[in-house]
């Protein structure tokens, strides 16, 4: 502690000394001579050195203050809402969470009903769920690749019969009833036919709030960050 | 840090000597003259600059040190 305090004295009596040189080439100008030149030349250097000192040796005590544990270390910024590293955890588990249930949801959905005798179904050229046309991409895509893979071998095994429109697949897609069915099976019935519609909402609606992020995190949150390196934090040696 | 603020020190002192020295080596002070304002004032501020950098400098070294010595003990 001696030395911190004896830096600041020296420097602090330094600066004092410069402007006094500077204030008396001031106080005593007739016509500017060589003397008053370099006094105040002189002055003006000691006083600009002397304060560079002083802020040397005040942030040096700090820094052997706060390595003492005397002074409390600076926490670090912290970012509002999530780290990014989360919200990417967060999004890649929600994908890998929802794609199962979506293809449960399917599958519930195809067990629940009845195949279609034309089989006019989803993707299939006939009338999809709601009374929207089938191949709208309302189906679930896994069915819909095993559904034309399906017909291009019973276009192969067919030999020059085309495909046309009373082609039927060997195993009859999902039956999605059209508006009209809908309607004559009443509110319960409509509301049978929108479940898998709404739970993935309610899911989404859950998992929403866990891809949000806050604007421009300080750290990733990674756990190879390091902590902040300490303004001038120079090694204490000499 | 502490390295600059000794550097700083030693110019102090370098500044304080050279404030002594300034009125005779740049000869607006001639010899076996009445000393002038401008002269007196330099050469004791001079004096005060070099005398607390002298000392200061053998502070700061004292400092170190005792430090090293209880850091060794």
């Amino acid at each position: 502690m001696i030395r911190y305090l004896s830096g600041l004295l020296v420097c602090g009596l330094g600066l004092f000394g410069g402007g006094w040189l500077i204030m008396v080439a001031v106080l005593l100008r007739g016509t500017p001579t060589i003397a008053s030149l370099a006094s105040a030349g002189t002055g003006a250097g000691v006083a600009l050195v002397s304060a560079i000192g002083v802020a040397c040796w005040a942030v040096a005590w700090r820094q052997r203050m706060r390595r003492d544990g005397v002074l409390a270390r600076r926490p670090r910024p912290v970012a509002e809402g999530r780290p990014a590293a989360t919200v990417r955890r967060n999004r890649r588990a929600l994908r890998r969470d929802v794609r199962p249930a979506a293809r449960a949801a399917c599958r519930t959905s195809r067990r629940d009903e009845a195949p279609e005798p034309d089989g006019a179904a989803r993707g299939d050229g006939g009338p999809g769920r709601y009374g929207v046309p089938g191949g709208d991409g309302r189906a679930c895509p896994d069915e819909v690749v095993r559904r034309d893979e399906l017909a291009r071998r019973r276009a192969a095994a067919s030999g020059s019969r085309a495909p046309g429109r009373d082609r039927r697949p060997a195993i009859p897609g999902p039956r999605i009833p059209v508006a009209a069915e809908a309607s004559r099976a009443g509110p319960a019935g409509a509301a049978e036919l929108e479940r898998p519609a709404v739970v993935l909402t309610e899911l989404r609606a859950l998992l929403e709030p866990l891809l949000t992020t806050g604007p421009g995190p300080a750290g990733d949150g990674e756990p190879g960050d390091g902590p902040a390196l300490d303004f001038l934090g120079e090694e204490e040696a000499w | 840090v502490s390295r600059a603020g000794t550097g700083v020190i030693v110019i102090l002192l370098l500044a304080g000597l050279w404030l002594m020295a300034a009125p005779f080596a740049l000869r607006f002070q001639p010899p076996h003259v009445a000393w002038g304002g401008i002269t007196k004032a330099d050469v004791i501020t001079g004096g005060l600059l070099a005398t607390a950098g002298f000392g200061g400098l053998f502070a700061v070294l004292a400092g170190r040190v005792r430090e090293m010595y209880s850091d060794a003990s």
